[in-house]
């Protein structure tokens, strides 16, 4: 069977736990523990080891939807989440203290995915901080080299999140078509 | 068929949850090449404890109770230095697990003594604390600026854009008919309100033929009171029209007044559903302007670009609009070039144009010379056949 994969990646509580719930077609697998030590202070769950969830597709292959911890004593987990992987989706929180401080980090973090893949970036909560705009991301990722999709999403939505991941295929292939 | 490597290091996890084990296996089965496996208590060499769980310290004795012939491996966010035990500090450095497992397996080709032991039940469930379950449910909407938009399907996209015959550019009525003046409709006025509001961060009101429209830049909203359908139909209407009572004001109306709003509280703004983001505002109005033509100008044939990608999400999404902004983002094309390489009627990519152009991320290049000549077709990736299939699945869901 294939094994692709779509790496969800952000900081504590951008959502990507919700985000591959919203998509997956199995309950999604998670290793949430009630969040400890400074996690706690902003949420209840926290994702410790992965997120993982899979959308079927016609003619039995299937492509796995893995999201890392958002806390980073995990780190280690990235190298080989990425293995296989066909492109990376970045969820940022709008209500973090710097979300473009996190921006830089996932995407230097990932940069090597990143040149051999794809990336898109989705903002969440931008209905509890309307700031920073999605205007000012484009100016940050710009002073980094990058134009990758970015749009506003709310996790909770699978409509936000399919777009942001169909983004991420027609990035990779603009001439696509559905089958 | 590869050959799978025999694993030489049997391993159980102790104060773990099934799904952090899993974590593990994918670590052992990647970086490892499945050098290691994890197993049951019974067939285990190899206990790996996470010195960070409840009550893992007697746990952890228990299991050195039950396992005295284990080598025993202790996880944990602080320092520790246990006699008879090998310890990897957290945050988990693959380097440093792969150093210490490395270590573990001399030991056990020396001893190579592993008996089998009665089957015990993993003690992790107790300690794992489970998830809260995930509730994707919301309790209450977000103000509507902050919703999905609405996506039109291809049969309501043609039935406003009207007719799809692709243009011939021998014929100059046929490319005539293919753009379109915004002055000439209310879209700019509403187009270059919007943009005074943003560069002068005032809030502004437009009066003139039609509703009135309250700009705000601060929270990025306009708020019209009108619905989409009445939105829609005044789009449609050349000024001319819409002025049509008023002899005095000719053509190119003017009849518009922008005008700055110092007392906010004194406008009657009280219905909610009123307010819009401007981006998905002039979004819209240009679709329903242009009816899949350009602007007044527009070379089709003359490169354009894409400075970056809309924000989809909270767009009116048509028919291949997605495939459009990525072929944009790749490098200009001219839009006859890219309703080729698509293979969508043409109108498609006009209108695309048209409102991304209003929104001001879409322009077209000086002269053809300033764009570096491309290779023409989009490569095929040995994946679409894959691609196409997750689109599919996405696009039902
Ligand atoms: N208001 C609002 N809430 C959101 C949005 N997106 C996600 N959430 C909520 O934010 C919370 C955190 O989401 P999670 O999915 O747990 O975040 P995570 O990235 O998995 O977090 P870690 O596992 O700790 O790294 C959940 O309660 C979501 O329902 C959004 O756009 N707006
Ligand atoms: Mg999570």
């Amino acid at each position: 069977m294939s094994n692709y994969k779509i790496i969800f990646t952000g900081p504590v509580g951008a959502g990507k736990t919700t985000a591959i719930s919203s998509i997956s077609d199995d309950a999604p697998i998670t290793t949430d523990e009630s969040a400890s030590d400074m996690t706690r202070e902003r949420k209840k769950a926290t994702t410790v080891a992965m997120d993982y969830g899979v959308m079927r597709l016609e003619g039995g292959e299937a492509i796995h939807l893995y999201g890392t911890p958002g806390q980073e004593r995990f780190d280690f987990m990235w190298d080989i989440l990425t293995t296989g992987g066909i492109g990376l989706v970045v969820l940022l929180d709008n209500t973090r203290t710097d979300p473009f401080v996190d921006l830089r980090f996932f995407m230097d973090s990932f940069s090597e995915f990143i040149d051999k893949t794809a990336v898109v970036v989705g903002v969440t909560q931008m209905d509890k901080n309307p700031r920073p705009t999605i205007t000012d991301y484009h100016l940050h990722l710009k002073g980094m080299g990058l134009n990758p999709p970015l749009f506003e999403v709310d996790a909770r939505e699978s409509e936000d999140v399919s777009l942001l991941v169909q983004a991420l295929l027609y990035t990779l292939d603009p001439g696509l078509v559905e089958e | 068929m590869s050959k799978k490597a025999q694993p030489s290091l049997l391993v159980t996890t102790v104060g773990m949850d099934s799904r952090t084990q899993h974590m593990l296996q994918l670590f052992f089965q990647g970086p490892c090449k499945n050098s290691c496996e994890i197993v049951g208590d019974g067939t285990a060499t190899v206990s790996i404890v996470d010195m960070d769980a409840v009550d893992s310290d007697s746990l952890y004795r228990q299991q050195r109770e039950k396992f005295p012939e284990h080598q025993f491996i202790l996880l944990s966010l602080k320092d520790r230095d246990d006699e008879d035990s090998f310890f990897v500090k957290k945050p988990l450095q693959p380097k440093a697990l792969m150093n210490v497992l490395d270590k573990v397996k001399a030991g056990c080709r020396e001893e190579l003594k592993a008996e089998k032991q009665a089957f015990v039940e993993p003690v992790s469930e107790q300690v794992a604390q489970p998830a809260v379950t995930k509730s994707v449910k919301r309790q209450s909407k977000p103000p509507s600026t902050h919703r999905s938009a609405m996506q039109l399907d291809e049969k309501s996209f043609i039935s406003f854009i009207g007719a799809l015959q692709p243009v011939d550019m021998s014929d100059e009525r046929q490319v005539n008919d293919a753009h379109y003046d915004p002055k000439s409709y209310l879209q700019g006025y509403f187009q270059s309100a919007c943009k005074v509001a943003l560069n002068k961060n005032q809030i502004l009101q437009l009066d003139g033929s039609w509703k009135p429209l309250l700009i705000f830049p601060r929270t990025n909203e306009v708020w019209l009171d009108a619905n989409d359908k009445q939105l829609q139909a005044a789009c449609r209407v050349p000024l001319k029209v819409l002025n049509g009572a008023d002899p005095a004001l000719d053509g190119k109306g003017s009849g518009m007044t922008i005008s700055v709003v110092n007392d906010v509280d004194g406008l009657d703004i009280s219905d909610k559903d009123g307010f819009q983001n401007i981006d998905s505002f002039l979004w819209k109005v240009s679709l329903w302007t242009s009816q899949g033509r350009v602007p007044l100008g527009v070379d089709l044939e003359r490169p354009v670009y894409l400075r970056h990608w809309p924000n989809m999400t909270r767009l009116m999404l048509f028919p291949h609009a997605m495939r459009i902004a990525a072929l944009m983002m790749e490098h200009p094309r001219s839009l006859m070039e890219i309703a080729r390489v698509l293979n969508v009627p043409q109108q498609y990519v006009f209108s695309f144009y048209s409102a991304a152009r209003a929104l001001g991320v879409a322009g077209q290049v000086k002269r053809q010379a300033d764009v570096i000549v491309a290779p023409e077709p989009v490569q095929k990736p040995k994946k679409r056949g894959l691609f196409g299939k997750i689109l599919d699945r996405l696009k039902i869901g």
